[in-house]
């Protein structure tokens, strides 16, 4: 019995478990690659869900579970519609993190300026292997995202997205958003954290350019093997997760579906009362009608028809 | 001439009890609390403009009315977001079947519903041109939207559907609530009125000042709602739409474009959905 009781109890709890979707473009190996690091990190106690599609991604952002959404994407077909779509998800409190071209203009669009507000409009690529390729972070301000971190650390990059002038050097746009490391080669940002006016939050990484091919010193396995990485990228995911979306549309969720149909019902019982009343008025107004209008027979009957039979007024001839 | 009382009397009586049976008829009521005046679409989309008319005359009072447009357009989903891109359809299969092949409905399903948030459904056979299909869709709009709102659904397609023919030959559909596919684009009028209160919404750049024109912008997002309407108010939706974002006729195999209209009377579905389908 007391099973019985808990199992549905359980299910509810299971389904508002939040949902951390990874997307990493058609190909979704590094996405299971980065979700397995959410997985494993203790503090998290949701489940992760990898998508594989553009408009998997737009579906996700409807998710009433959905707390944080992690795009990394190497082609800007990877982004197809969610300049249109994410932006609302954030505004509503949702929490995103965006990696290499969800920052830069050209493939991202608006989610460079409004989500991600990198404002990457020029590409510094390193295809050369004949130096070492990192980019190296600087700290320069501190939040949970830092947390942990060294000072100054290096990650294996192709190379970085940043907003910057005709020849290339670093410009930094105003805005609300707060630097956390910035590249040590150019000074332009390699983690930004910005929080909307609805609370939501996000975390952009410009610099995590990786590839996948593994005899290749920017592997994503070598990025993903590195614990300055694997806790960068966790706090990030953690930080930008703890916006309002989840807990306001989760807290109570049952009431509101409860509440919604209840206005339902009171309005179905409005109508029905609206037809009962107008109902009864039609018939009371017909009664009305009919009796005046056998009154009126009645009368005639009296006055027309009998009296001249009772006063014998008739003319009775054969 | 004398004209016997009693015969004045007679017809008296008569011309009584007639004028309250007439009256007691009038005033029955209605079966139906309102009755389709127009719904005119083209069967083919043409490649200028063409108006799409609804008209709806109201049968006794209502304190609520919504009118709820919808369009869903075929989809072609990428490989990413099929489970089995290469699926070939038999002739026995349905439109679930062919909606069950859509990977990002599958997780969104198991997780809507463990929330208890299910679409509306809509099971219906359609004709395009000789063949007929049998087509299904799943919406989501109105239980999604009254949980997240309505600005966080927007530009989110929240109907899937598909249909499938009896050759197999199988269309995944997608769609949102609407008056019509990317109203911004393809709109040029959209007019919505009650009696005579009528709301003329235009392309945002085409309204002029003083106009009394609205911009589309504002427009209502595929819903007509009233209020407290009376015996005999009529309703009419008139969308005139240029379609800008559709393939030319001879290269589609299957529809243009479905419209689907949901009639609510006091927050209840009125009869069954009606489906225009163009090709």
């Amino acid at each position: 019995m007391a099973a019985a009781l808990l199992l549905p109890l359980a299910a509810a709890q299971d389904a508002f478990k939040p949902t951390i979707v990874v997307y990493s473009g058609t190909d979704t190996t590094i996405a299971h690659a980065l979700a397995s690091l959410i997985e494993q990190d203790a503090r998290f106690h949701g489940e992760t869900l990898v998508v594989s599609s553009p408009s998997a991604v737009t579906l996700a952002t409807v998710l009433p579970t959905a707390q944080c959404i992690v795009i990394y994407s190497d082609h800007k077909d990877h982004l197809q519609g969610l300049d249109l779509t994410l932006p609302p998800f954030l505004d509503e409190g949702g929490g995103l993190v965006g990696m290499r071209d969800a920052c830069y203009e050209p493939s991202a669009r608006n989610l460079s300026r409004n989500v991600f507000p990198v404002y990457g409009n020029f590409s510094l690529v390193k295809t050369s292997i004949a130096q070492k390729r990192v980019r190296t972070y600087v700290g320069v301000g501190t939040s949970e995202v830092t947390s942990g971190l060294p000072e100054r650390f290096q990650l294996v990059s192709m190379g970085i997205f940043l907003c910057a002038d005709e020849n290339g050097t670093y410009v930094q746009v105003p805005g609300s958003y707060q630097v956390l490391y910035e590249d040590e080669e150019t000074g332009a940002p390699l983690v930004l954290a910005y929080e909307s006016e609805g609370a939501g939050r996000s975390v952009a990484m410009p610099g995590v350019m990786v590839v996948k091919t593994p005899r290749v010193d920017v592997y994503y396995g070598t990025l993903l093997a590195d614990g300055n990485f694997v806790k960068l990228f966790t706090n990030s995911v953690l930080w930008a997760a703890d916006s309002p979306r989840f807990a306001s549309l989760t807290q109570n969720l049952e009431g509101k579906l409860a509440t919604i149909e209840n206005e339902k019902q009171a309005l179905k019982q409005e109508g029905q009362a609206a037809r009962k009343k107008d109902r009864q008025k039609r018939l009371a107004t017909v009664v009305v009608i009919w009796a005046m209008g056998l009154a009126a027979c009645a009368l005639i009957t009296k006055k027309l028809i009998l009296a001249p039979v009772r006063t014998g007024a008739v003319d009775t001839q054969p | 001439m004398v004209i016997d009382q009693r015969v004045i009397g007679l017809a008296l009586v008569s011309l009584i009890l007639s004028a309250l049976v007439v009256f007691t008829l009038a005033r029955e009521t209605p079966d139906r609390p309102l009755e389709i005046l127009k719904n005119q679409y083209p069967t083919v989309l043409p490649a200028g403009e063409t108006a799409f008319s609804f008209a709806v005359v109201v049968r006794e009072k209502l304190p609520g009315l919504k009118i709820l447009f919808s369009v869903v357009t075929p989809a072609y989903p990428a490989q990413g977001d099929l489970i089995d891109p290469q699926k070939q359809y038999r002739s026995q299969d349905t439109p679930q079947d062919v909606l069950a092949n859509l990977a990002r409905l599958g997780w969104f399903r198991n997780r809507t519903s463990s929330l208890g948030i299910e679409p509306n459904e809509l099971s219906r056979p359609i004709s395009v041109g000789k063949s007929q299909f049998r087509m299904l869709l799943q919406d989501y709009a109105a239980s999604l939207g009254a949980v997240l709102g309505e600005n966080a659904t927007l530009n989110v397609p929240l109907i899937f559907g598909a249909m499938i023919n009896e050759t197999g030959y199988a269309c995944h559909l997608e769609g949102e609530p609407g008056f019509f596919h990317l109203p911004e684009v393809n709109i040029n009028v959209l007019t919505i009125s009650c009696n005579e209160d009528e709301k003329k919404y235009v392309q945002d750049e085409k309204v002029w000042e003083g106009s009394g024109q609205l911009p589309l912008s504002q427009a209502p997002r595929g819903v007509v709602e009233f209020q407290s309407l009376a015996r005999d108010d009529i309703i009419t939706v008139i969308i005139t739409a240029e379609p800008r974002t559709f393939a030319a006729p001879s290269y589609r195999k299957d529809v243009a474009l479905i419209q689907v209209i949901r009639i609510v009377v006091d927050g209840q579905l009125y009869d069954e959905p009606i489906v225009n389908v163009v090709t």
